[in-house]
């Protein structure tokens, strides 16, 4: 006996045009890329973090948690150099004269 | 690779110079190491090294250590009568490691490390560099 073939699923709705959409193609916003970034710098952070405990334990290796911590720190100072570009011209388009 | 990229390949060469560093120091603590001439002499360790290429398009990124080279344990049997592990003959297995060859690999080891931190340190200021462009 052949089984009964399941109907389609009905089509998703279509999104109106413009709206969220637009949104999203304009790629995100200042404030979600400066979330992200400093998330990636917390987790860099985290793993520094946790290497030197386990360094500190005689667990790991010196060199490890100081590269790590290393790595830390210049995405840190990356973080916080691409911010202050932003907010700099930020800044200045603020400071427009007519 | 992450974003700096530098770091874990300068990481993974001091990894394994630390590994060789272990390696020899072993050999050298057991290098006056005595056994019956029935057992097996100290058989000394040498890290085999291997490139990673986790990368996609095959580029290197990085050292590993494939495994622990063991060498001969036949060793040199001599005569020491005076060992509680002699035979009925006074004859004792002693491992055959070259102290000098033993100290000669440290320094090796030794340069490899350094030379892997003098890697990783100027890429640390090449990327300190980079972020001061523009100021």
């Amino acid at each position: 006996m052949i089984p009964p073939i399941a109907p389609l699923p009905p089509l998703p709705a279509t999104p109106p045009a413009g709206g969220a959409a637009a949104a999203d193609a304009s790629g995100g916003t200042f404030s979600n890329a400066i979330t992200q970034a400093l998330d990636s710098v917390q987790q860099t952070q985290t793993t520094a973090s946790t290497a030197e405990a386990q360094a500190a334990a005689g667990q790991g290796s010196v060199s490890d948690a100081l590269i790590d911590a290393t790595d830390a720190s210049l995405a840190t100072q990356v973080t916080v150099a691409l911010t202050n570009k932003a907010v700099t011209a930020f800044t200045d388009v603020m400071n427009l004269q007519f | 690779m992450s974003l700096f990229g530098a770091f874990n390949i300068s990481a993974s060469g001091i990894d394994a110079a630390q590994t060789w560093i272990n390696t020899t120091a072993g050999n050298i603590a057991n290098a006056n190491d005595v056994a019956p001439v029935s057992g097996k002499a100290y058989q000394a360790q040498t890290p085999v090294y291997t490139p990673t290429t986790s990368l996609p398009d095959g580029s290197g990124d990085g050292v590993a250590v494939a495994g622990i080279d063991l060498g001969d344990s036949t060793g040199i049997v001599e005569s020491d009568p005076t060992s509680p592990l002699a035979n009925s003959q006074g004859l004792v297995r002693v491992p055959d490691v070259s102290m000098g060859q033993q100290l000669v690999n440290l320094v090796q080891a030794q340069n490899d490390y350094q030379a892997n931190t003098a890697a990783l340190e100027r890429a640390k200021t090449a990327y300190q560099a980079a972020l001061t462009l523009g100021q």
